[in-house]
């Protein structure tokens, strides 16, 4: 799994942290928000962490703290949209990969989009979901079980 | 390509650049946003790295403004400043918030959203909590404590119907709170203080699961979902419809993929069965036995086992890997004519029964005195707590919010039996037991390690102090100092 420099983004400066934050947000709200509203989430989230700035800039993980937030400001009750892989040049990519995603229950796409679409770690997904670690890893486990099987692709891939 | 892990990294990356490549961020948004809220738009901030400029904000109408904005904006949180709370400890681990905005009260549904906790509903009745003046009353309004700030505020009026004399249920769902009170509900939106009128429940909920997806609603024996989803009956499983079972009879656990519910059945067993809603089926899991007795139960799920405890504190677990059940160390408090109720702060286990709210980590159980907490069933809370909210021997109601780690890590006030024992610095809690020896109970004893060696502490019944054994008189004498009764 790609290694993401950490949610807590060690920025002396709020310029800095959004240089930081934003595209590592926009990435994780495409996953609840489609790519359409994902820059709406991120905006909202770091305009909260604008307004907070002295109480997030000390936080272990402004990242899945301000996830939280980003999701409470912009709410959306219908599946996100997001591109086919052919959309964004990847026709390597199985096709149906995006269908089998947005048929999952939302804990467990957000799990895997956070955990393998955003290189987040565990405890940083239950962070930012309010849910334990052991329940992340069940949410992530199911759903990935579930997308292979619909994808028909081998178990350990 | 045959990785689904590394199609998902990839496409992750792709969709990024799509999204990051959205002019919305770039410049001040040109129309109303979506929901017509006053938006800040980070462009500003964000501009300082881009293109120079400061934080701009779209107004209402649409007019992009150049005023730069360094105070809170308008967040589509129409709370007002709240009323500070009146907070105060006095035992490690424990945190009240007075000041509830709020009649006096209790069987609130009590939610905690993360940053929020939401008290709605309840009711009094005055003269069985030696509150006559305060009278009979059931009440359908609420406050939430915004525990960043420590202030209270009220909640605006909600559309559930007042007559109905039933203890709400709350759950949130990571968007919203959901009261449902007798068959009705309402949806309560925390960043607007706002309510969603929700249709009626096909029978009177007595406890509901939020699944991620949907409602699983006991009492009702339905399914809801959000939006356009509405009420559907919950498959037929292997126990009756819980809306015919006792309900102190009948708990429920999420576990994240499962809702595990058990039920009480006449004599020592302990029924269990699972319902998975992505395949709206049931399995049945192992009986286990509590001893026999009254029906009512309480049930905790730790991540790995089901936990089970009936009203005369046996406890027991269900591994439901190995589905295998093994006895826990009996609650040692003395049990009261209660629904006994759990919850599971991970593997960290609070009981609420009795003349105690105890606590059974790795090192066994710790009693704390009742009298410290509300009175009040717990709830879990934000960051590893436990919450209780309702009335205290003190003038109206109040919350705790109860870290059970932190508190077991050196108690300092304990309940043995019928007693509180205070301990000073330089004595610490061994264990607490009340063991099960050949069908009975053993009496409620604490180990107290002491400068001196360690003393034994037994409960002897409720018209005697317990009973003090040290090394010395003069340290046994010293112990029996530190006893007092329980208040009333």
């Amino acid at each position: 799994m790609k290694e993401v420099e950490g949610l807590s983004s060690g920025a002396e400066t709020f310029e800095d942290f959004v240089r930081v934050m934003r595209p590592r947000l926009t990435r994780a709200f495409v996953g609840c928000r489609g790519v359409s509203d994902a820059p709406d989430a991120a905006a909202e989230a770091l305009a909260f962490a604008y307004e907070h700035w002295e109480r997030v800039r000390t936080m272990e993980n402004p990242g899945g703290y301000l996830y939280r937030v980003g999701q409470s400001r912009t709410r959306l009750r219908k599946p996100p949209s997001l591109p086919l892989p052919a959309e964004v040049n990847l026709p390597e990519i199985e096709p149906d990969l995006v269908p089998a995603m947005l048929a999952l229950p939302e804990s467990q796409r957000t799990a895997i989009w956070l955990v393998h679409a955003c290189g987040w770690s565990y405890a940083e997904v239950a962070e930012a979901t309010g849910a334990s670690v052991s329940m992340i890893g069940n949410h992530l486990s199911r759903g990935m079980h579930r997308l292979r099987r619909r994808l028909e692709v081998d178990s350990n891939a | 390509m045959r990785d689904v892990a590394e199609q998902l990294r990839r496409y992750g990356e792709a969709v990024e650049e799509m999204a990051m490549a959205s002019p919305g961020l770039a410049h001040p948004h040109p129309e109303p946003r979506r929901r017509g809220r006053h938006v800040l738009v980070v462009a500003g901030a964000l501009g300082l790295v881009m293109v120079g400029s400061l934080a701009v904000w779209a107004a209402r109408d649409g007019t992009p403004s150049a005023e730069v904005r360094t105070s809170v904006p308008p967040t589509a949180e129409p709370r007002g400043p709240g009323t500070p709370a009146s907070v105060s400890s006095d035992m490690g681990g424990l945190i009240l918030y007075g000041g509830v905005p709020l009649s006096t009260r209790h069987d609130s549904a009590v939610v905690a959203t993360g940053d929020l906790v939401v008290v709605w509903g309840g009711g009094i009745e005055g003269p069985n909590f030696g509150r006559p003046e305060l009278g009979d009353a059931t009440f359908s309004d609420g406050a939430f404590l915004d525990l960043a700030s420590g202030t209270w505020h009220p909640m605006a009026p909600s559309p559930l119907p007042a007559a109905e004399d039933t203890r709400p249920v709350g759950i949130w769902t990571g968007d919203e709170v959901l009261i449902f009170r007798g068959s009705s509900g309402g949806a309560w939106d925390p960043t607007t203080d706002t309510w969603t009128d929700l249709p009626p429940a096909p029978g009177r909920v007595t406890r509901a699961f939020w699944t991620g997806d949907e409602v699983i609603a006991l009492g009702a024996d339905a399914t809801f979902r959000l939006g356009d989803g509405g009420w559907s009956d919950l498959p037929a499983g292997p126990f009756p419809p819980t809306s015919l079972l006792d309900g102190t009879a009948v708990a429920g656990v999420w576990t994240g993929s499962e809702l595990l519910i058990v039920n009480k059945s006449m004599g020592d067993v302990v029924q269990v069965a699972a319902y998975d809603p992505d395949r709206r089926s049931w399995r049945s899991l192992p009986d286990g036995k509590l001893s026999f007795g009254s029906m009512a139960i309480g049930a905790a799920w730790t991540g790995g086992d089901l936990v089970v405890i009936g009203y005369d504190n046996d406890v027991a677990a269900l591994d439901l890997q190995t589905r295998q059940w093994r006895a826990l160390d009996p609650l040692p408090v003395v049990p009261q004519e209660s629904v006994p109720r759990l919850v599971a702060v991970e593997e960290t286990i609070v009981a609420h029964q009795g003349p105690g709210v105890s606590v059974l980590s790795g090192g066994g159980w710790t009693v704390f005195p009742v009298d410290q907490f509300p009175f009040g069933a717990p709830e879990p809370g934000p960051g590893g707590t436990v919450l209780t909210f309702g009335l205290t021997d003190a003038e109206g109601s109040i919350l705790g919010v109860f870290d059970p780690r932190r508190a077991v890590a050196d108690p300092k006030r304990l309940q043995i039996g019928f007693s509180s024992l205070q301990l000073d610095d330089s004595e610490t809690l061994r264990s607490m037991s009340s063991r099960n020896e050949e069908g009975a109970r053993t009496p409620i004893t604490a180990t107290i390690t002491t400068p001196e060696g360690d003393c034994t502490v037994t409960d002897v019944g409720a018209q005697q102090p317990p009973a003090v054994e040290c090394p010395s008189e003069v340290t046994s004498e010293k112990l029996r100092s530190q006893l007092a009764p329980p208040p009333g």
